[in-house]
């Protein structure tokens, strides 16, 4: 605060001075005036007078008015002499007078000062701009320019002034079009143009125009901004060339690929035609030694020793292993080829799951077993594939009679809303928690603690997961170690494909 | 004595086959080709023919076809002899013309048996 008003003060302090000085003035002036002293001490009430004129203007003029009135009355209470009266009133008016003039000069002074400010200022930003500026006439002639222009074309601003504003571009047609349309709509952006530099090197630009207009409000002329954009067709070229770069490398990976594509296609038709080729060829000789170590433990062919018949019956169920691995084998292939064709029938589960009992009965009552059916009184019709629904459950009862030393099988079946669930269940060891999760995987063999190892591929329940997904079902497994299990495979009762 | 044709190009199958049904007391007739198997058919009215579905020549079921638009007679039963997983081959089978469908391998205990039914 006190700060502040010592700051007025001493803004304050040349008006007080002429303030104290124009009052000491006046009294002098006044005094010599009476007393006839020296001519230049009685017009020395002047000098404070166009000082304060000179500087503070109009209020300097008031100001100095004021002090001629003071200057008056002072004389009037001094004197009463009419001639000094006179005398004093010609140098008041003359007085006023010259303050009136010097006011006038102060002012017209100031007036140019500014208006050279103002004009500086609009300039220096013109001249501060990245862009070039240039003013058009109506003639199309370059009337004003900033220094960027004359920069980027290379020629002087003597030069520039007055010659066709298009000769300084690549395309004189195309720059005169962008500048009568900017005449005709009043505006115009970004028109994509080439300047022409001093040295004949094109510079890309976009070339922005507009109308102005005089005091009149009359059009007067184009002003142009045109913008250097050299760096961002630079960076757009690389931009293509990259782009271009990338295009040829796509094509170059997508030929490799449909290479690549045609070889696979080609390995996976050798691969089917392996398979195929395969599963005849194996199996021809192992249904010849099937058929004839039947036909001699038949004894028909000559009647055999025990020893004989017990050797027999052990080569006749390696043969029928053996069979097996390789129909696994293929059905996986297959499987994983998505070539698994599925034959869809109408049937009756009762009579699958009587065969499948048939065909076990033997393995389970060899092993002191039961296995028994749990079937609803009322037929179950299922359209679906009969011979892979048959596999599953061979393999899951299959695997419950190698697994089961003593107890029961039972296989249930029941329907529930258009879906089938048969359950395999057991009293075999059961399976551990931290096995559970291994169970479906392909040639993953759980080793039973305490159990002889049981032969097997590892592909039993691999593939009749799989094969239940096809057909649009799945496995459930669950049991408690040591107790049991079940696997509840649970199917539609018509397949999705199934024609009505 | 019953009279059955086997139409089958395995040897060792033939063999078999053909020893199984001498053995229980059946007359044989044998065929190694579709085209022998026809002639055969048509030519000796068998009371029941075995045919195996590849063949060298035509195929099993082409056999079972022209034997049974021959019209040599429509009421002989013609049981199918086919490998493992041949998708579809049991309707294919019917739709040919074959009364029956017995799979390989062959097991001589129930093989009879499945036969039987059709004579």
């Amino acid at each position: 605060m006190e700060k502040n008003q010592s700051g007025n003060l001493i803004e304050l302090l040349p008006l007080i001075g002429i303030g104290v000085a124009s009052v000491l003035c006046i009294i002098v002036s006044v005094l010599s005036l009476k007393s006839g002293f020296f001519i230049v001490f009685q017009n020395l009430f002047y000098i404070p007078i166009i000082i304060s004129c000179f500087y503070y203007g109009k209020r300097g003029f008031v100001f100095s008015v004021v002090l001629a009135f003071m200057y008056l009355i002072l004389i009037l209470i001094f004197t009463k002499e009419p001639s000094i009266i006179l005398l004093a009133t010609g140098r008041v008016i003359i007085f006023i007078c010259v303050a009136g003039v010097i006011t006038y000069l102060s002012l017209l002074r100031k007036q140019t000062e500014e208006l050279r400010v103002v004009s500086a200022y609009t300039r220096n930003l013109v001249e501060a701009s990245l862009d070039s500026l240039m003013v058009i006439g109506m003639d199309g002639k370059i009337t004003d320019m900033n220094a960027t222009m004359q920069t980027m074309t290379g020629y002087t601003r003597t030069e520039l002034i007055g010659t066709d504003f298009n000769n300084y571009f690549t395309d004189p047609e195309q720059a005169k079009a962008g500048y009568r349309e900017a005449l005709q709509i009043g505006c115009l952006r970004n028109l994509s143009l080439e300047l022409q530099h001093r040295d004949g090197h094109p510079i890309p630009v976009l070339y922005d125009a507009s109308v102005f207009r005089n005091e009149q409000g009359k059009v007067a002329g184009v002003f142009a901004a045109v913008r250097d954009i050299t760096e961002r067709k630079e960076a757009e070229e690389t931009l293509r060339l990259i782009h271009a770069e990338l295009e040829k490398k796509v094509a170059e990976r997508t030929r490799e690929l449909s290479e690549a594509n045609i070889r696979l296609q080609e390995l996976d038709r050798l691969k089917s035609m392996f398979i195929a080729s395969m599963s005849h060829e194996l199996r021809t000789p192992l249904n010849s030694i099937i058929g004839f170590t039947g036909l001699l433990l038949m004894g028909i062919s000559g009647s055999l020793s025990e020893e004989q018949r017990k050797q027999l019956t052990m080569a006749k169920n390696s043969a029928h292993h053996l069979l097996s691995l390789i129909n696994d084998v293929i059905d996986v292939s297959k499987i994983e080829a998505d070539k698994l064709e599925l034959s869809i029938e109408k049937f009756n589960l009762s009579d699958l799951l009587y065969e499948v009992r048939d065909s076990l009965k033997l393995n389970a009552s060899q092993k002191g077993l039961s296995l028994f059916l749990d079937m609803p009184e009322q037929t179950i019709y299922m359209e679906n594939d009969r011979r892979r629904i048959r596999q599953i459950i061979v393999n899951l009862a299959g695997n419950a009679v190698k697994y089961t030393d003593t107890g029961e099988i039972k296989i249930h079946a029941e329907q529930t809303n258009g879906k089938v669930e048969i359950a395999v269940s057991d009293t075999g060891p059961g399976i551990r928690e931290e096995d559970m999760k291994k169970l479906f995987a392909a040639f993953s063999r759980i080793n039973i603690p305490g159990h002889s190892i049981v032969e097997g591929t590892g592909l039993g329940l691999y593939l009749s997961q799989k094969i239940a997904a096809l057909l649009d079902g799945d496995i459930q497994a669950k049991s408690v170690f040591g107790e049991g299990s079940v696997f509840i495979l649970s199917l539609p009762l018509r397949y999705k494909e199934a024609v009505s | 004595m019953k009279k059955i044709l086997i139409v089958e190009d395995n040897e060792q199958n033939m063999y078999l086959i053909n020893y199984l049904l001498t053995k229980k007391g059946y007359a044989t007739l044998k065929a190694t080709t579709g085209i022998d198997g026809i002639a055969a058919a048509i030519r000796e009215k068998p009371d029941l023919i075995l045919m195996d579905i590849q063949l060298p020549d035509i195929d099993g079921l082409e056999a079972t076809k022209r034997i049974r638009e021959s019209g040599a007679d429509g009421s002989i039963p013609i049981i199918a002899v086919t490998s493992y997983a041949m998708v579809g081959d049991r309707e294919k089978a019917i739709e040919a013309g074959c009364t029956g469908y017995v799979e390989k391998p062959i097991n001589p205990e129930t093989f009879i048996l499945e036969m039987e039914r059709f004579l």
